[in-house]
């Protein structure tokens, strides 16, 4: 249903504005006293999916900052977009993290990076700057230079949360065996139990967003938006392509939707077979993770042929594609996507009866469905919890809305379910590719783009392999975006593992977390420190290994005697 | 350092430690490629430990965020001597797209001394092996800097 | 536990119906993709010094100066996204991507490219207008639409307006 017809079914009152920023976004200009009331009525009565937040400082054009909440209808395949002034003078807005646990970190952010604190927030801690970071300096405000390098505040230092009682603190990290990503988590535990968790991310913070509001074009910031993350970069530089052309209301020719598609599917392959092995990586089943690395590989040699890189595909552009795939090109996809389909099938029938395999993953790990909506995580974490969203679905993008796909959904809520998920995806991705190649129809592959006019508000979102990825976009006055707001699906799943992992044995940790399929992966080797002696104990690989094996079979001997 | 002790003890094969200084991942998985079946560069006993006590070489890839900056440098610290300091991927060898970010030290040059640089985004994992390879001895550089002036 | 080794034996089947497929690199080659982006690599007498690609490149590594009768044009190729728009605007095709993988090397300079072209400097005032191959480009096109009158490229904008030689009149004249 278009915006327009929306608005009208709407009941606010107060002094609540509604307009439609484009045929998919609500905007609804909410004041900071009325924001909680309206946040509420979102969530329940419109049933409203919290994605992200995004601050703006507005002095320069409207004396005041700027919150705007994004929300998705998705049963109502729209955007809603809660936008809430604020005074300079007093810079807070109420916070609506008390009863929407998702959006913790989106509210800390933008007070890190904006200087507007939420009020009543439950953990107003540091998130995304650097822990020297200097007090009072916002880089996203207009008077803070791109590349400036404030001097460091010797005394800045990350506070740990105080850990239950009787718990014993686990730091693993920043750097750490198989730990992808430099990331640095504090297990608390009590024995072998693990009773909460403190994480303290973000060091891979580069300043991406201030860097395409104030010193690259539209044109330079695709390839910004394409290395946001090196596994999902077709995923994010699509999506930053299709909130300006919502926002400039730019089409696209239907050759290029077809091949966006084309293109993003790839992706999804590679990356869920990646994930299949490090997933079997992380649990020490490395027979798994060559084999699965190896189907994958002759799709890394094809995605080279097609784009002329094996990853960064460089193919994204406003208004459509850069490169259409060659002539030839079917020619060599239908043999590889064929052998990968066959071959992943052998796989994964080879695994069912493994009993091992099926012991790691199978109860350990498990979210369950009110979590997975409260903590508003998306993908795979969400489909495996029973979830039923998917933004190819539930917000039609590129050829998606003329593509007949399944979403995949298990209700198991553990790591084996997320397993399987990802495993049926792949294989609806390679049916995808199948449909895309028989029906794209033959034309021009980029629209003709102008001027793009300043003052738009575009929102998108695209379904990458780990999740929904979501752009919120504010076009400026110089050829350059005014604000950019790149809300990647790792940052809601990462906030789910708490709940996911309480009452987990640590051995399950690792495989838990990993089941996120999180732009880092988790360790293989943890340092234990009991907090009351001091003494230190190293655990290897092969000792949690076998300590899970002794729990697994003190937990069957205690069933037993009970029953 | 003896450069002679340097040689004799990079004969043969070298124990890697991967460190992401803020990477998108891009490069990290290309590395992780390079132990799978169709590279496999375990053949030639390279490794990736999973300590920097054991580590012959240090693999950063990375512009080095600020916030990461200086547990790279303890990692550094913690590798013994002789070590070998490879830098993967344009943004650990020349700060990639971000490189003058308020965020980023600008590549690992500004902050480590970086013996081989391998460029690319992410390179191709034959590139990361012909760089270790190179670090060894045992392939030539084949880039040279280039100038023009017109007559 | 008789599932269970039916399900390794399918495995170690999977494993052996693929056997070895290790290549042989780098005892071997192992050229790239025909479409591969490598490094990009500039024809010197191609090159006519515009500045396109740099206005269009997103790490912003090549620099256009203008010193002592030269522009430079340098590339500081570290830092590389290797995204092909240098090559897509160049009007005189003279970026290419080539398909160069192997570029480690100790010092990262060893990457960098710098190009000097003579500059064009203004008849009357001496400003700077452009570089000389642009002017030669300009005066190319010009002949072959048909355009006789060339011998005022040479002028930089202000002087050409100071000597009333491109008020609407004159351009009509010209044209005619």
């Amino acid at each position: 249903m278009l915006a327009q017809q929306f608005i009208s079914k709407i009941n606010l009152n107060g002094k609540t504005r509604l307009s439609c920023a484009n045929p998919n976004t609500i905007m609804v200009d909410v004041p900071a006293e009325e924001l909680q009331a309206t946040a509420r009525y979102v969530l329940n009565e419109l049933h409203g999916r919290f994605i992200s937040s995004a601050g703006a400082d507005k002095r320069d054009i409207a004396g005041s900052f700027e919150v705007n909440q994004v929300f998705g209808l998705d049963q109502d395949k729209l955007f809603m977009v809660l936008r809430t002034e604020i005074e300079p003078t007093q810079p807070v807005i109420p916070s609506i993290t008390p009863f929407i646990p998702g959006a913790n970190w989106a509210e800390r952010e933008v007070r890190d990076l904006i200087g507007v604190t939420p009020t009543d927030h439950p953990d107003p801690r540091r998130l995304v700057l650097p822990d020297d970071w200097p007090e009072g300096v916002y880089p996203l405000r207009r008077d803070f230079r791109y590349n400036e390098h404030p001097a460091a505040n010797s005394d800045g230092r990350w506070k740990m949360r105080t850990p239950p009682p009787d718990s014993s603190v686990l730091p693993i990290g920043p750097f750490f065996p198989t730990l992808e990503e430099p990331v640095f988590i504090n297990l608390f535990v009590r024995g072998e139990k693990i009773v909460g968790l403190d994480y303290r991310g973000f060091f891979n913070h580069r300043g991406i967003e201030k860097m395409a509001d104030a010193e690259l074009t539209y044109q330079q910031a695709i390839y910004l938006a394409e290395r946001i993350c090196g596994i999902c970069g077709t995923v994010h530089s699509v999506c930053y392509c299709q909130a300006v052309e919502e926002a400039a209301g730019i089409q696209i020719p239907e050759r290029a939707l077809y091949l966006r598609s084309f293109y993003l599917e790839l992706e999804r392959v590679h990356s869920h077979l990646l994930w299949i092995g490090l997933a079997c990586h992380f649990i020490g089943f490395d027979t798994l993770f060559m084999q699965a690395w190896r189907i994958r590989e002759p799709f890394m040699w094809l995605s080279e042929y097609l784009t002329g890189a094996r990853k960064t595909y460089g193919i994204a552009a406003i208004g459509g594609v850069l490169r259409d795939i060659p002539q030839d090109g079917p020619e060599r996809i239908h043999p590889v996507i064929d052998r990968i389909e066959k071959e992943l099938l052998a796989v994964v029938d080879a695994i069912q009866g493994d009993g091992s395999l099926r012991q790691r993953l199978l109860g350990t790990g498990v979210l369950s469905n009110e979590d997975a909506r409260a903590y508003c995580v998306v993908g795979p974490t969400a489909r495996g919890s029973g979830v039923d969203i998917d933004a190819r679905r539930d917000h039609p993008y590129a050829a998606y809305a003329d593509l007949d796909f399944e979403v995949c959904v298990e209700q198991g809520g553990d790591n084996w379910a997320r397993t399987m998920v990802r495993i049926r995806e792949v294989l609806e991705s390679i049916k995808i590719i199948r449909q895309v190649l028989v029906k794209m129809p033959a034309g021009p592959i980029k629209a003709e783009v102008d001027e793009i006019p300043p003052w738009k508000v575009g929102v998108s979102s695209v379904e990458a392999p780990r999740g929904e990825a979501n752009h919120y976009l504010l076009t400026g006055p110089v050829q350059r975006a005014y604000r950019w707001r790149v809300r990647a699906p790792s940052y809601n799943n990462l906030q789910g593992i708490p709940a996911m992992l309480q009452g987990q044995n640590i051995a399950d940790a690792p495989i838990s977390v990993g089941s996120l399929d999180p732009c880092f992966s988790c360790t293989e080797r943890m340092g234990v420190i009991d907090q009351d002696s001091g003494e230190v104990r190293v655990y290897r690989q092969a000792e949690l290994t076998e300590m899970f094996i002794a729990s697994r079979s003190h937990e069957r001997r205690s069933q037993a005697k009970k029953g | 350092m003896n450069s002679r002790l340097f040689n004799w003890c990079f004969k043969k094969s070298i124990w890697v430690y991967h460190a992401n200084a803020g990477a998108c991942n891009g490069c990290d998985i290309e590395i992780l490629d390079v132990l799978t079946p169709y590279y496999d560069v375990e053949r030639f006993g390279i490794r990736i430990v999973h300590t920097p006590r054991h580590a012959d070489a240090l693999l950063v890839t990375g512009p080095v965020t600020r916030q990461v900056r200086e547990r790279l440098l303890r990692l550094y610290e913690a590798t013994p001597e002789p070590k070998l300091v490879i830098a993967v991927g344009s943004c650990a060898t020349g700060g990639g797209i971000w490189y003058d970010s308020y965020a980023t030290c600008g590549g690992v040059k500004n902050v480590l001394p970086v013996d081989i640089h391998i460029p690319g985004c992410p390179p191709k994992p034959e590139a990361i092996v012909y760089g270790v390879a190179q670090a060894l001895g045992m392939v030539p550089k084949q880039v040279q800097a280039q100038t023009y002036i017109e007559e | 536990m008789f599932k269970h080794t039916i399900s390794e034996l399918k495995e170690a089947l999977v494993c052996l119906q693929a056997g070895q497929v290790t290549l042989a690199y780098p005892l071997q080659p192992h050229p790239a993709e025909e479409n591969f982006r490598g490094k990009p690599v500039v024809d010197f007498e191609r090159c006519i010094g515009c500045g396109a690609c740099a206005k269009v490149c997103p790490p912003r590594l090549i620099q256009l100066t203008d010193a002592d009768g030269y522009r430079e044009v340098s590339y500081t190729l570290g830092r590389c996204t290797y995204c092909g728009s240098c090559r897509d605007v160049c009007p005189a095709q003279a970026v290419q991507m080539s398909p160069l993988f192997e570029t480690a090397t100790p010092q990262i300079e060893d990457i960098n490219i710098s190009i000097r072209l003579k500059l064009l400097t203004c008849r009357e005032c001496g400003e700077t207008i452009a570089t000389q191959r642009m002017a030669k480009r300009v005066e190319n096109a010009l002949h072959e639409a048909g355009y006789s009158h060339t011998e005022n490229v040479n002028l930089c904008l202000s002087c050409k307006r100071k000597l009333g030689l491109n008020s609407p009149a004159w351009i009509q004249e010209v044209t005619r």
